[in-house]
């Protein structure tokens, strides 16, 4: 069994696997509780199929997908901030709603329009962890060092603005730089799981981990931890299950982690 | 009257919302540790007061300083606790953290960090509450949390948004208790409330708003007197409905 084991993480596509889901949990651990906290679970969902509208135009144009993407989850992460601030505070389900179908027709639009079908479309928008590179784990953990830094010098000021935004305003804080600042890693965290983990199981990682540790324990400082352990836990688990039987990764993932919420949820209420 | 004497110095002070100001020409100063309890009906703008004095809202003219300065400076040592705060969050904040918050921008080492909150939860008898969820809390705890928010970081100047609302009388005689001890140490308060009564056992001076400053004085006789003004400049008053306290202490 060990021994078997050994032979696994000979494969290299195995590792790849391995490290990209372990970057992904650190990235989920990081953005999910902030993603609760400012109730905007959606806009994982929203982001990730209007992308379809800026790489369909990015395609269109001849432009690299993969910049397009990045630049384009980010982009949409701020227009979404723009309108809720617009809108007022609470209108997030509206501005989410608004970019996921202007992104989505675009990308539809724009697609219809070039000849032959675009086949990268597809591996952007459903992911597979197990066709993924050296370079996309390499970008992956990149992003992840950027989330740790960004979020270990400012955690602090991100979750004021998210608890009471009037009150950092007195306080002194820059409040539309951080709330920008906030929406801009949304982006980038949700295009970067994107690849590995396609739209599903990305909206699962970057919410249940931190509902369950949120029902879990009483301080915000815990729940960035154990949400990260959580989704540690149900990814590389859920991978090895997956491998065993012979499933593809990605919905085995999503099934533990529902599971183990729907248990804990059960036990604590 | 110098400006620097004021701790708390607005001068013609104008804010609002939308094409409407719902205050207009606000002008006062405040001198260090003086205690003021700000009164006036329901949408005369007390509220809007302090937002327009914190920058929350931007004002439309005039201007506020404390201790000579632009808020902008001074923000650091300007503790505010808002009337109410909505908070339904599913992700756990304690109180020890909601505290914390209060220091955000304050640039203060970790040590100090806990020493201070060690120190307010104290100060606020919360102690006992401090590994507690912020949303478990019942209204009174929850409205003492914000105080301590507001104190934490050891401000110079004080803005209580009804800060007695839900307090039970221990924890009202406490709060007082607590204020007055602030103000042994120079700080300068505004506490906005409904009650009068209580009030003006309390305050060093009143002040009525009602759209403009309509009275500010000591409480006392002349308070009798100055609400009465206020009550007989109605146009706004009879409008939004005057609020029963004041009502009542004076046989209407
Ligand atoms: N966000 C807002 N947008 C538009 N109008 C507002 C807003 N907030 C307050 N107002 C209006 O401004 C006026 C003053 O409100 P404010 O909250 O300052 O009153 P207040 O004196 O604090 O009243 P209360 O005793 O009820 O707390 C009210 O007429 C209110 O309708
Ligand atoms: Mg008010």
């Amino acid at each position: 069994m060990i021994a078997h084991l050994y032979d696994i993480l000979a494969l290299p596509f195995v590792r790849y696997a391995i490290a990209s889901l372990a970057v992904g949990s650190v990235v989920a651990g990081i953005l999910g509780p902030f993603i609760l906290m400012r109730r905007i679970g959606f806009i994982v969902g929203g982001i990730s199929h209007a992308l379809l509208g800026v790489v369909g135009i990015g395609i269109l144009f001849g432009l690299s997908p993969f910049w397009m993407a990045i630049l384009g989850a980010v982009f949409l992460s701020l227009l979404i901030a723009w309108i809720e601030r617009r809108m007022g505070r609470g209108y997030s389900d509206f501005s989410i709603a608004v970019v996921w179908t202007l992104g989505m027709s675009l990308g539809i639009l724009s697609l219809s329009r070039v000849r032959g079908y675009a086949p990268d479309i597809v591996s952007y928008l459903f992911g597979n962890v197990l066709l993924l590179r050296g370079k996309d784990v390499f970008f992956a953990s990149i992003v992840a060092g950027i989330l740790i830094l960004v979020f270990g010098l400012f955690y602090r000021q991100m979750t004021l603005i998210c608890v009471d935004e009037e009150f950092a305003t007195a306080q002194g804080m820059r409040v539309r730089f951080f709330y920008y600042l906030l929406f801009t890693m949304i982006g980038l965290g949700i295009v970067v799981l994107l690849k590995a983990f396609g739209i599903i199981l990305m909206i699962s990682m970057l919410i249940i981990p931190s509902a369950i540790a949120s029902l879990l324990v009483d301080r915000l400082s815990q729940v960035w931890l154990v949400s990260m352990a959580i989704a540690l836990f149900a990814s590389i688990g859920g991978f090895f299950v997956a491998y065993a039987m012979d499933f593809s990764v990605a919905p085995v993932v999503a099934i533990l982690l529902s599971l183990i919420y729907l248990i804990v949820l059960i036990v604590k209420r | 009257m110098r400006i620097d004497d004021c701790c708390l110095y607005v001068k013609d002070l104008s804010a609002g919302y939308g094409g409407r100001n719902v205050i207009e020409g606000i002008s006062l100063c405040l001198k260090r540790g003086v205690f003021l309890g700000l009164i006036g009906p329901n949408g005369a703008g007390k509220t809007t007061l302090f937002k327009a004095i914190l920058g929350i809202l931007p004002k439309r003219t005039g201007e506020v300083l404390v201790f000579g300065q632009p808020v902008d400076i001074m923000r650091s040592r300007i503790g505010y606790v808002p009337q109410y705060l909505h908070t339904d969050m599913v992700v756990p904040l304690s109180v020890e953290e909601m505290v914390g918050l209060g220091l955000v921008g304050r640039g203060i080492s970790v040590e100090n960090r806990r020493n201070y909150i060690d120190d307010v939860l104290n100060r606020l008898s919360l102690t006992h509450l401090r590994d507690r969820r912020y949303t478990s809390l019942s209204m009174g705890e929850k409205q003492r949390v914000l105080i301590a928010r507001a104190l934490v970081k050891q401000p110079v100047l004080l803005l209580l948004d009804e800060p007695t609302a839900s307090l039970d009388e221990p924890s009202e005689q406490g709060l007082f208790s607590l204020l007055e001890e602030l103000k042994q140490e120079g700080i300068t308060i505004v506490m906005i409330s409904h009650d009068i009564g209580v009030l003006s056992r309390v305050v060093d001076e009143v002040a009525c708003l009602n759209r403009r400053l309509v009275y500010h004085g000591r409480p006392g006789e002349e308070l009798a007197a100055g609400i009465e003004g206020a009550y007989k400049c109605p146009v706004d008053l009879i409008a939004h409905g005057a609020p029963h306290k004041i009502l009542k202490e004076h046989g209407e």
